[in-house]
């Protein structure tokens, strides 16, 4: 036990701090806001604090809780000052849900994992314990007492949460060492996928030590699940490391799907404008003997017919081809004077 | 004891070690710091001589109770041993709305003032349900992280109406003339409420400025102009006009969708307007583009509604007279800014503003 600063003092709650620490909430009388300070348990490494602290203060995202101060004792470090996420716990997802549900509980876990990604971080210990969604409904990652360097993630003792740890971390190599990357991190929120989608139920396999893979198929689960987003969580949980798609691959297909049938395209011609969405699927546009069709499937703008000399950005036109952000079409017979039609897309980012 | 801080000044608090001064707002000093503890940069507020420090303690508690991604997030508060307050904010690398409006871009496309609306609907919703009401948004409050490319937007000051309140609220009272950066630099932002009363200020209030800020950026010009004479028109408050700019085609559909929310908004019944969270619904149902934005100079006209541009880093663009918003008196040299798509021979520029 430690002695809390004067500004800290009031404490508020005893929380449930995992493994490595005591976990406080207290009253930061400075700023009058409740913060959480961890402190080591005792018997637990020291450097389970620093390397959290490393993680967090080199880590600036909004997926991410943010590190306010540390507590000295002796000059040594002895406990961290968090901020503390006013909001909920994950939970499963209720059955029954849409595709739109599901997207939206996936697409920010996979977002979160990928900044820390981005920062060359792991976290090595992802489950849904470690997630919080705060006031707004932004999901909130925390928990870094195992994170480490992407650089240099070795351990010769190995901490895991069963159920998701990933099947490599159980070898060791030839030093005695066990050795992550960040292909461990997406297995493990490919498993909190999993545990979203059905009920917070994981199946046995996957408590095996080392998991038994593969175990499940994502797009049997009678879930709402494109093809395109059930195959990518499968390789999540596949038993090679290298099989498995990184967490911003993932992050980027979750976002078309979310995305699907919500883009615009603005043709103008001839002063007109036209726009083609899901509203109005398709359109043709002509010439003289030059003509263009054009139709949103809900994720392109794809060239469906063409007749005589049509070039998009000065190029030859194709069936097939598909319209990217802002282009110019010029409909022209040879010799003849061109007719153009400016083409802009408008692609929605997810704003979560 | 209030003297400038500078790089001799021993670290206040231990931890925070000022580098540069980056600029005084109407109330505080502020300045680029380096937080010793974590290694990282970190802006540094101290209220200028006039301001009571029990003042800018208040603020600075209203400030820590917002947590959100476009909040400027605050970070620390701390008074020195004599006796001077100091607030840690989360540093936004970037620049303020007001002076990209003024250095840099005099008006804003429709998809860039879509990305903002939506973030400052975001911040607003988040900071309303903790209850907190920001009553001073104008330009300079708003953080681009980025400055021209807009990044992200993070609404900095909350709380800083607590300080304000006693300049603007005197001059409130009075409607009388004022040399006040701080008052003349929030009136055209300012609800009719507000003007009335500033103390009266609410969550309406905040949605209106928030419409303001936005019409500003979309036409070129504060919705009921400028300074003192601003006033009859917004206690009015007629809808604005419809900026011409957005009746030009290629801008007019989301121009157009971007109005409407502003003019709701901006509804005179203060009762009228969106609450935060119904502005984010109306915001998520825009469609534009997460444009990634960049700088060049006219290299060439051709004919008379195309040339080339040639951009600061990468290659030749071709533009189309037609893709330029607002302004598109358009002659070979002129800065511009722009986003890139691409294209076959060259790529693409849409939209173009010609820099100021």
């Amino acid at each position: 036990m430690i002695n809390l600063p004067d500004r800290y003092s009031t404490v508020l709650k005893i929380l449930d701090g995992g493994g490595m620490s005591d976990t406080l909430l207290c009253q930061d009388s400075h700023l009058d806001r409740p913060v959480v300070i961890k402190r080591l348990k005792d018997g637990i490494e020291k450097h389970r604090l620093l390397d959290e602290l490393a993680a967090l203060s080199s880590i600036r995202s909004k997926y991410v809780v943010q590190i306010l101060d540390v507590i000295y004792a002796n000059d040594e470090i002895v406990g961290l000052v968090e901020e503390y996420i006013d909001g909920v716990e994950l939970v499963p997802l209720e059955h029954p849900f849409d595709r739109i549900d599901a997207l939206n509980c996936l697409y920010p876990i996979f977002s979160g994992v990928a900044e820390i990604h981005i920062h060359e971080r792991l976290h090595r210990d992802l489950k849904p314990d470690n997630m919080k969604l705060d006031g707004a409904g932004t999901l909130k990652v925390f928990d870094f007492g195992l994170a480490k360097l992407a650089s240099n993630a070795k351990t010769r003792k190995l901490y895991f949460t069963e159920g998701y740890a990933a099947p490599e971390i159980f070898q060791v190599d030839a030093s005695g060492n066990h050795n992550f990357t960040k292909a461990v991190d997406v297995f493990a929120a490919g498993v909190i996928s999993l545990w979203m989608i059905q009920k917070g139920e994981l199946p046995n396999p996957l408590y095996n030590i080392p998991p038994k893979l593969p175990c499940v198929d994502f797009a049997v689960l009678g879930a709402p699940l494109s093809p395109a987003v059930a195959q990518i969580l499968n390789r999540t949980l596949s038993e090679n490391p290298a099989d498995r798609p990184s967490a911003e691959e993932v992050r980027a297909t979750l976002a078309r799907e979310l995305l699907f049938d919500r883009h615009r395209m603005l043709l103008t011609y001839a002063g007109q404008a036209h726009v083609l969405s899901a509203k109005k699927r398709s359109v043709s546009l002509s010439s003289g003997p030059n003509s263009i069709k054009m139709e949103y499937d809900g994720y392109d703008f794809v060239v469906t017919a063409v007749t005589g000399t049509v070039r998009i950005n000065n190029s030859m036109v194709n069936v097939g081809d598909k319209l990217h952000g802002s282009v110019v079409i010029v409909l022209q017979s040879p010799g003849g004077y061109p007719t153009s039609i400016t083409a802009d897309q408008s692609n929605p980012e997810v704003i979560q | 004891m209030n003297g400038p801080l500078t790089t001799a000044s021993p670290a206040v608090g231990g931890r925070y070690k000022a580098k540069k001064w980056i600029n005084a707002g109407g109330m505080q000093h502020v300045y680029l710091a380096r937080d010793q503890l974590f290694d990282r940069d970190v802006a540094l507020k101290t209220p200028k001589d006039e301001i009571g420090s029990k003042r800018f303690e208040t603020s600075a508690k209203i400030s820590a109770k917002v947590n959100h991604a476009n909040v400027a997030k605050t970070l620390d508060y701390l008074v020195d041993l004599d006796g001077r307050a100091f607030l840690v904010e989360e540093l936004v690398e970037g620049n303020d709305l007001q002076e990209i409006l003024d250095h840099h871009l005099p008006v804003l496309p429709p998809t860039t003032c879509a990305r903002i609306l939506h973030q400052l609907a975001k911040g607003l919703s988040t900071s309303h349900s903790a209850k907190v009401v920001h009553r001073d948004l104008k330009p300079s409050n708003i953080m681009i992280v980025g400055g021209w490319q807009f990044n992200e937007v993070k609404i900095t000051d909350f709380g800083i109406a607590k300080l304000a309140e006693e300049e603007i609220g005197a001059w409130a009272n009075t409607h009388g003339s004022t040399q006040s950066k701080t008052v003349l630099g929030a009136i055209p932002y300012m609800s009719p409420e507000s003007i009335l009363d500033f103390k009266k200020g609410t969550y309406p209030s905040d949605i209106w400025s928030i419409g303001a800020i936005v019409y500003r950026l979309l036409s070129g010009s504060p919705p009921f102009g400028t300074g003192l004479k601003s006033i009859p028109s917004i206690i009015q408050a007629d809808q604005p006009p419809v900026p011409n700019q957005i009746e030009r085609v290629q801008f007019s559909d989301l121009g157009q969708d971007i109005l409407s929310i502003l003019n709701s908004c901006m509804s005179k019944d203060s009762a009228a307007r969106p609450t935060a969270e119904q502005l984010v619904t109306l915001c998520d149902a825009l469609c534009y583009s997460f444009d990634l934005y960049e700088i060049g100079t006219i290299k060439v006209k051709r004919r008379s509604n195309f040339g080339f541009i040639t951009a600061d880093a990468g290659t030749d663009l071709m533009y189309h007279t037609d893709s330029f918003y607002g302004v598109r008196d358009i002659s070979v040299g002129q800065r511009v800014w722009l986003a890139r798509h691409p294209g076959t021979g060259n790529d693409r520029a849409f939209p173009i503003v010609i820099l100021k």
